[in-house]
């Protein structure tokens, strides 16, 4: 048999690695780098091309160079949230694709492509062939995203042999042998795309991750987007006459890549001049831009990480001190602002003797080594990161296995008909941890078949298997033979049209509302509310303003007021804004009040 | 029915320690994993696993084994008395949070969270009375486990009322400590 590859298929970039007499190596691509950018350009005729050579068309061929494809893996249309892409990205039949010149490609496609160079140029490399993959996907992909991925491997013309979650890959390279019996760790992994937060401990040498959570749509990608809007702003300011050649793909494309080189540069330096020599006419912009202003960029971000790491501790049962280490993994975390903020959320130093980039590609070629039975001494156990349940009468989620959960697994569950004589039922499989069924994602649905009986009679059992890749599997049990049957699940796409139309109906009437009415009306009961807030929240902790700040929102608060009895919209809307920001400063002080008297309660 | 007690070689009782159990699982793990053998049957291990670790579903399937199956009957009076000011604390706090979460203004986010806070102060004094009630209940069920293998009915009886009122107290444990983790989420 031939050997196993292991792949980090990145959103920025993919690395593979193999087992060399015992241990992980990553190998060149034919352009002699280990990181191979996921970009695929597709010429209007000819084979596309992949890695750095379609990089370089990036700036220069915007419309043909798909890049994040990651980022639409197993979405389905209307999910693609804030993102922009210079390339199509459409919605057919309930799928997106995208679209190039006249062609169209679908993400999981694209992926494959990408594949198909690691593969190749590993070939070269090695001078055998290699047909045997494991592949990382978040760990906070679900069940959806997983089988696009895994799809997409078989394509290239791999055996996938496990499909496994990039932060447990990282603990993997981390090593074992740096870890004593029963330590716990905490993987902070922000890449291009997507993060990811695990708690680990090891035991006897079974690695078990205890917790994992995420978003699979957080990463250096969102930063570059607000770097982008804010230089567009900067520029407008400028020259507004200008504002049109903004909107050229070719002028974002560039500016998208000045962007990235400044972001990166500034984890290194505290200031970088921008130049863009690229505008009309004799215009020239040239910007200072510090690190400090990439830091306000930044944080917000960075700062929607924290409730994951705190779910994650929690679902662990694990409080910082718990933990022996916190280990950095993805491109992001080489900010230094995302070092500060890591450290605040985990109250202690970050561990940065990885490398950021290498070490979900080197876990993965460990778990090939493990699969291979290279690799003895140890045995990793991972979890399914979301609830996964079925819809009740109500609309509710029925969790059937909790996220969390140890995989593989499995979980049996009883149905019956809940009229009498009724001959089928359909199921509607979700996965998700919200409430209602309809905020989950739908992975399917399937079909139960009774007998005709009354009331309460009929009873089907359904068993849900976890396999060790996080997929599911749905078996209906024949209670009269015991024989196991495999269930395809519906896809929910061609379910859920009318949903969509639904949707669309809606969105159309709200249209019709009186605007400007309501527009007003929000405005004021905003100003309503603020202007007692700030009342009230002078008497709390005005004392620590001075005088001068005090002096400024009182007239913030004037202004307010006269706005209210002028009835112009716009008036009272900046008005508002700028009580908004006036008052930052006494709001950071209410909140410091809050917490150490909140600190003071616990302490009791 | 697979005994899951069985499965590590354990003795069927109340009461297991939990160390010894995480031990057992990790190197059974070893052998059956599918990384280690293609017909393990890991995902029985597993479930086992899971069963013994939740006192509740371990009392459960100890009483299952002997061939009762205890009803879902109701929480006992001593429970039950925390569940209306649980459920008051948690829809004022709902209903204090959910505006909060969309307010955009700072100075209305600090003075909301404030009261958000004072709020959850209340609701976690409810915390630890539950917490303090789940501990009154693990030591019922260590006692019962120290006279084990006992077949006296009220000792079969006592362990299916512990189950049941353990599921209640975490449920409700869960649930504000579910309003901690979004106040904290956004608290900062
Ligand atoms: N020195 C640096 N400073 C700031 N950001 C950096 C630096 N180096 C890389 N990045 C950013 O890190 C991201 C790429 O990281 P990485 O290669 O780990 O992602 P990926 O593995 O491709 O993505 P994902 O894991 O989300 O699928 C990009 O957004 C890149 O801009
Ligand atoms: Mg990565």
């Amino acid at each position: 048999m031939s050997q196993i590859v292991g792949i980090d298929l990145g959103t920025t970039n993919s690395l593979i690695g193999i087992m060399d007499s015992g241990f992980p190596i990553l190998l060149a691509d034919s352009e002699g780098f280990r990181l191979t950018p996921s970009i695929v350009h597709f010429p209007a005729s000819g084979e596309p091309l992949v890695g750095r050579p379609a990089g370089r068309m990036k700036a220069i061929s915007p419309e043909r160079t798909v890049f994040s494809v990651k980022r639409l893996m197993g979405i389905r249309p209307g999910e693609t949230g804030k993102d922009t892409f210079p390339f199509r990205v459409v919605d057919t039949q309930g799928k997106t694709t995208i679209v190039i010149g006249d062609r169209t490609v679908t993400p999981e496609e694209v992926s494959t492509i990408i594949l198909r160079k690691l593969k190749a140029d590993a070939e070269k490399s090695l001078g055998e062939s290699i047909d045997r993959a494991v592949i990382t996907v978040p760990a906070y992909f679900n069940d959806l995203q997983r089988q696009a991925t895994k799809r997409a491997g078989e394509a290239a013309g791999f055996t996938v042999e496990r499909i496994i979650n990039e932060p447990t890959a990282a603990a993997l390279a981390y090593g074992l042998d740096r870890l004593k019996d029963r330590s716990r760790i905490a993987v902070y992994d922000l890449g291009g795309g997507t993060f990811d937060i695990s708690i680990l401990e090891l035991n006897e040498g079974v690695f078990r991750v205890l917790s994992t959570n995420g978003n699979t749509r957080l990463g250096g990608d969102d930063i570059d987007r607000d770097l982008v809007r804010l230089l567009e702003e900067r520029i407008t300011a400028r020259y507004p006459e200008i504002r049109h050649e903004l909107k050229d793909p070719l002028f974002s494309a560039r500016l998208r890549e000045l962007a990235h080189d400044a972001k990166l540069r500034l984890s290194e330096e505290n200031a970088v001049q921008i130049e863009i020599p690229f505008l009309s006419g004799n215009r020239r912009f040239n910007y200072l831009f510090s690190r400090q202003e990439l830091d306000a960029i930044t944080r917000p971000i960075i700062r929607r990480t924290r409730s994951h790491c705190l779910r994650s501790m929690d679902d662990a049962k694990v409080v910082p001190r718990d933990l022996d280490e916190v280990i950095l993994v993805g491109g992001v975390t080489r900010m230094p602002i995302v070092r500060q903020l890591v450290a605040e959320i985990f109250q202690r130093l970050p561990n940065t003797s990885q490398n950021p980039d290498e070490a979900v590609a080197i876990g993965a070629t460990i778990q090939a080594g493990i699969i291979s039975g290279e690799i003895q001494s140890v045995v990793l156990l991972d979890v399914t990161p979301l609830s996964l349940g079925v819809e009740t009468f109500g609309g509710l989620m029925n969790v059937i296995i909790p996220r969390n959960t140890t995989i593989p697994c499995k979980a049996g569950e009883m149905f019956t008909n809940a009229v009498a004589y009724q001959r089928s039922m359909r199921i509607k499989v979700l996965q998700g941890e919200r409430e209602l069924a309809k905020d989950n994602w739908e992975l399917g649905s399937f079909e139960i078949e009774f007998a005709p009986v009354p009331k309460g009679v009929a009873r089907v059992g359904i068993q849900f298997e976890i396999d060790a890749n996080g997929i599911l599997h749905v078996l209906a049990r024949d209670i009269s033979t015991g024989q196991q049957q495999l269930l395809d699940l519906a896809s929910a796409v061609d379910v859920s049209d009318e949903a969509v139309e639904q949707m669309i109906a809606e969105s159309v009437d709200h249209a019709f509302e009186d605007m400007s009415e309501r527009v007003w009306t929000e405005t004021a009961i905003k100003s309503n509310e603020l202007l007692p807030a700030v009342k009230s929240a002078l008497t709390l902790v005005g004392d620590q303003l001075t005088q001068e700040d005090r002096r400024e929102i009182e007239t913030l608060v004037n202004a307010v007021s006269e706005a209210l009895d002028s009835k112009d919209i716009q008036r009272l809307k900046s008005a508002n804004a700028a009580l908004d920001q006036g008052t930052q400063h006494l709001a950071t002080l209410l909140i410091d009040r809050a917490m150490s008297e909140a600190e003071r309660r616990r302490a009791g | 029915m697979i005994d899951f007690f069985a499965v590590f070689g354990l003795e069927p009782r109340p009461v297991i320690d939990a160390g010894v159990l995480g031990n057992l699982f990790a190197s059974k793990s070893k052998t059956s994993h599918p990384d280690r053998a293609a017909d393990g049957d890991f995902a029985t291990l597993n479930q086992a696993f899971n069963t013994l670790r939740d006192p509740a579903s371990r009392i459960l399937h100890l009483l299952a084994l002997s061939g009762e199956e205890p009803q879902m009957k109701a929480a006992s009076a001593g429970v039950s008395a925390w569940f209306g000011k649980m459920a008051t604390g948690l829809q004022r706090f709902d209903r204090m949070f959910q505006p909060l979460s969309q307010e955009t203004s700072s100075l209305l986010r600090a003075i909301k969270i404030r009261e958000a806070q004072s709020i959850l102060a209340d609701l976690e004094n409810i915390s630890e009375g539950l917490t303090s009630e789940k501990e009154g209940l693990l030591q019922t069920m260590a006692q019962i486990d120290a006279r084990w293998p006992s077949d006296r009915a009220e000792d079969r009886y006592s362990l299916a009322q512990i189950a049941c009122d353990l599921r209640f107290v975490e449920k409700w444990l869960a649930q504000i400590n579910e309003r901690r983790l979004r106040l904290a989420s956004i608290a900062f």
